[in-house]
């Protein structure tokens, strides 16, 4: 939930300075404006920051995207994570890097001069890890007996698992090149290989799984740096 | 020109709403709780039986079960034909004292006529991932009991023992019948 009351409040103000930009902008429509082509490099500000703000997460991802046509864009994550999930049982640790190759496609019509995002694209994901099996208990039905408590650690390396992910979000000009963006992720998995007699209760890049589920979510603060490299007329 | 900003302007509202619906939706996370109606470690039913007809269940009067090196009593004064009880799943054998004819404890010096047997059950186990909220169980195999020395001048009250389950996987068969 704050999770969620931080992004909207991110949104808000990314959407304000978009508002901002959109008042600036007038009276442009008869020019014939050129709009940038180029390749765009950031990072995720969310993961950086969790690694400040909480003990057991680490991460970093790095986010590019390269417009082939228009309002397509070829799309790219790559990262590394350390993700730490604790239940009232059970906790495990799953370490490891991923990459995201896709596309978006930007549905949104900008005012002349303008050139923010907002996109839909869809991933394939990949990501080898380690799976480690920090400490459990044991369930059973009678108190009688103090808790069973097993402190590992226990490490499987050699992990995989694929994903495909359905991304929306945006991406606003603050400054002349420099873009701040928002998205969130909707991830389905495809394939994955488990520990034996255990499961992957994390994977990096796909954030903690679900029991009886193959779906995941996530979200991502970029932050980008557009390296123009050529301009193109819009039509 | 107004009409088509606030158009322009509803797109983003939208947009936003959407991704904000979405995080909403996900932040609600059901598979943290493990259900009752998951199988855990299960319990070891024990049925007793009376030694001269082996097919009539026979309670025992006024049984306590404690385990031996527990303090405290796990069933005291029942008068039942079956019992449900919990094996250690940190090391592979328990100790149960089965008192027949148990005192109120508070009785203190009274004159007792109970009768304590003391029985080790012997066990491999099998430790089995269920899932997240649930962790591991235990299963119990190649289920073995073996009745402890007694203390001097006592009768043993149970006549026979015998595992009718070797492997215990559920808690919906009788796993020990106890005659006596």
């Amino acid at each position: 939930m704050k999770q969620t009351l931080i992004s909207l409040y991110t949104i808000s103000i990314l959407s304000l300075f978009n508002f901002w930009s959109v008042n600036s902008q007038t009276n442009l429509d008869t020019i014939q404006y050129k709009e940038k082509y180029g390749l765009r490099l950031g990072i995720d500000l969310s993961k950086p920051l969790k690694t400040l703000l909480e003990d057991d997460y680490r991460g970093l991802e790095i986010i590019g995207d390269y417009r082939i046509y228009k309002d397509y864009y070829l799309a790219a994550e790559i990262g590394n994570e350390e993700l730490a999930i604790t239940e009232q049982n059970i906790s495990a640790t799953a370490k490891g890097s991923y990459i995201k190759l896709g596309a978006d496609y930007n549905a949104y019509n900008n005012w002349a001069g303008m050139e923010n995002v907002i996109f839909v694209g869809m991933r394939y994901a990949f990501s080898t890890f380690s799976q480690t099996l920090e400490e459990y208990t044991v369930s059973g039905s009678s108190q009688y007996f103090p808790p069973n408590i097993i402190e590992g650690p226990f490490e499987t390396k050699g992990l995989t698992a694929s994903w495909v992910e359905l991304v929306a979000g945006l991406k606003v000009e603050l400054l002349n090149n420099v873009y701040l963006g928002a998205n969130v992720q909707l991830k389905r998995r495809i394939t994955q290989t488990m520990p034996s007699n255990f499961d992957n209760l994390a994977i990096p890049g796909f954030n903690r799984t679900y029991d009886e589920s193959l779906f995941g979510v996530g979200y991502s603060y970029t932050l980008s740096y557009l390296i123009p490299l050529y301009k193109k007329a819009k039509n | 020109m107004l009409r088509k900003k606030i158009k322009e302007f509803d797109l983003k509202i939208m947009g936003v709403g959407l991704i904000f619906l979405a995080l909403i939706n996900f932040s609600c996370q059901r598979d943290d709780i493990c259900p009752e109606s998951t199988p855990i470690t299960p319990l070891l039913r024990v049925s007793f039986f009376d030694f001269e007809n082996p097919e009539i269940p026979k309670p025992p009067t006024n049984l306590r079960v404690k385990a031996a090196d527990m303090d405290s009593i796990f069933l005291n004064r029942v008068n039942i034909s079956e019992i449900s009880i919990p094996l250690k799943t940190d090391v592979d054998f328990t100790e149960y004292e089965f008192i027949l004819n148990a005192q109120i404890i508070t009785e203190g010096d009274s004159v007792s006529n109970s009768n304590t047997d003391k029985i080790r059950f012997t066990y491999a186990r099998n430790e089995i991932y269920i899932n997240r909220a649930c962790s591991y169980k235990v299963n119990y195999i190649d289920l073995r009991v073996a009745p402890q020395p007694l203390e001097e001048d006592t009768v043993r009250w149970i006549k026979n023992i015998v595992v009718e389950e070797e492997n215990t996987e559920n808690e919906t068969n009788t796993h020990i019948l106890i005659y006596h």
